[in-house]
């Protein structure tokens, strides 16, 4: 007997040495988690391992570009005809669907106009001249056969696009 | 019980720290799934983008757009999206001429008769919005993350601009803002797609050769798309589970 109380108090003898070692580990972690607290945001982890308001930060960033959607309730038809918004010019049933620039967005040639949406006296920009068309149309190698494509020289010289060409009825032929 | 004091002390110490990782694990337990927060129906969308390389262009529409949509500075090197024209010998087909001044915003400067037989195309590129994308995993501190609807998006509010994104990013997508020093990227115009409408850069396109695809959405033509044509992405070989699918993608695009 004499011998395994000696034995006990040997395996006990250092237990001091393990709650001081224990205690300070445990106080860090308290630490940690109240600095954790700090220093997140309460929506830290709601959908994963970010702050779930970023998304309605990128979600909040106003819009330049409209959308044809929201051109076509006021110039869907009638905007080809200068005079037409006015009622000087008897609109046409619907000029445009037929045409080859038809697939064009509005805002691919006139700019981002959301700030017009809605509120028509604000200003809209003054569409591009001959770089508008150029951008699209000049012969460059790499653009697809399907492409129309012109040297400017040859075509046209110093003429402007326009003198021959209407944008939303571009072909000579109406078209 | 032969157990040491240096056993003891790790063993100890493995509980400690483990009943502490459990709590902070349940704290996101009992938060409960992504679903219950009131939000536009994130889990409704899974967003990606088609481009079409025989329609495009080259008209640098889609550059000027997404810069005036998102306010991407003018400095080098700061695009969200640009286009490169590829220019490739036939008999050399490894090593591929590649221009793309100022990100094409100004479209190309033609070459004319001295492109010879050269194989030209153009390749317009951004973020690819990778399911398994290198960039939000490298990201220390959650300011960069996969948002439940498939976009990879930044919390420029949290970012410390160490760059470890920048670098990870396969494509080359992400760039410092120089004037908040953190790091920015497309957001496939969250604030867009999340109204309803398309991204700014598709929205312009002339040729239509962006598309801004649900894929989560059965009537989007997207599905017909990738059945009806041969679809690659860029570098299928880094496994990053693209999600911006290419048609008429040459192999030697890098």
């Amino acid at each position: 007997m004499p011998c395994n109380t000696a034995r006990m108090r040997d395996r006990f003898r250092h237990s001091q040495h393990v709650l001081r070692v224990g205690a300070v580990l445990l106080l860090g972690f308290v630490a940690f988690l109240v600095l954790r607290s700090v220093a997140l945001p309460s929506d830290f982890g709601v959908y994963g391992f970010y702050r779930a308001g970023a998304l309605d930060d990128a979600k909040a960033r106003p819009i330049a570009y409209a959308g044809r959607a929201a051109c076509e309730p006021c110039h869907g038809g009638t905007y080809d005809l200068p005079g037409a918004q006015t009622g000087a010019v008897p609109a046409e049933a619907d000029p445009v669907k037929d045409n080859r620039h038809f697939v064009l967005r509005c805002e691919t040639c006139h700019g981002p106009l959301a700030s017009h949406v809605g509120n028509p006296s604000a200003p809209v920009a003054t569409v591009g001249g001959n770089q508008l068309c150029l951008g699209c149309h000049a012969q460059l190698a790499g653009r697809p056969d399907t492409q129309p494509q012109i040297l400017r020289v040859d075509h046209s010289g110093d003429d402007a696009c326009v003198d021959c060409h209407r944008p939303h009825r571009p072909r000579p032929d109406g078209q | 019980m032969n157990q040491d004091r240096r056993e003891f002390l790790k063993d100890a110490g493995t509980y400690i720290l483990l009943t502490g990782a459990a709590t902070v694990a349940w704290e996101y337990v009992v938060r409960g799934a992504a679903e219950q927060a009131p939000n536009y129906s994130a889990t409704a969308h899974w967003w990606g983008m088609t481009i079409d390389i025989d329609k495009c262009i080259g008209s640098g529409n889609c550059v000027r757009a997404c810069k005036e949509e998102n306010d991407v500075p003018d400095q080098d090197g700061c695009f969200r999206t640009w286009v490169e024209r590829y220019r490739i010998d036939p008999e050399d087909p490894d090593h591929p001429l590649v221009d793309s001044p100022d990100g094409g915003i100004d479209g190309f400067e033609p070459i004319g008769a001295a492109n010879g037989t050269m194989k030209t195309f153009f390749v317009p590129k951004m973020c690819n919005h990778c399911v398994d994308s290198p960039c939000t995993q490298v990201c220390p501190v959650g300011a960069t993350f996969h948002s439940p609807d498939g976009v990879v998006l930044i919390d420029k509010s949290r970012c410390l601009g160490c760059r470890y994104c920048v670098q990870a990013c396969p494509y080359g997508c992400r760039y410092i803002d120089p004037r908040t020093l953190t790091a920015d990227k497309c957001t496939l115009c969250y604030h867009r797609i999340t109204k309803g409408l398309t991204t700014a850069c598709a929205e312009v396109c002339p040729t239509g050769a962006r598309q801004l695809v649900d894929l989560k959405n059965p009537k989007d033509p997207v599905h017909e798309f990738i059945r009806t044509h041969k679809i690659h992405v860029l570098k299928p070989q880094m496994a990053t589970g693209s999600k911006v699918y290419y048609n008429g993608l040459d192999g030697s695009v890098r």
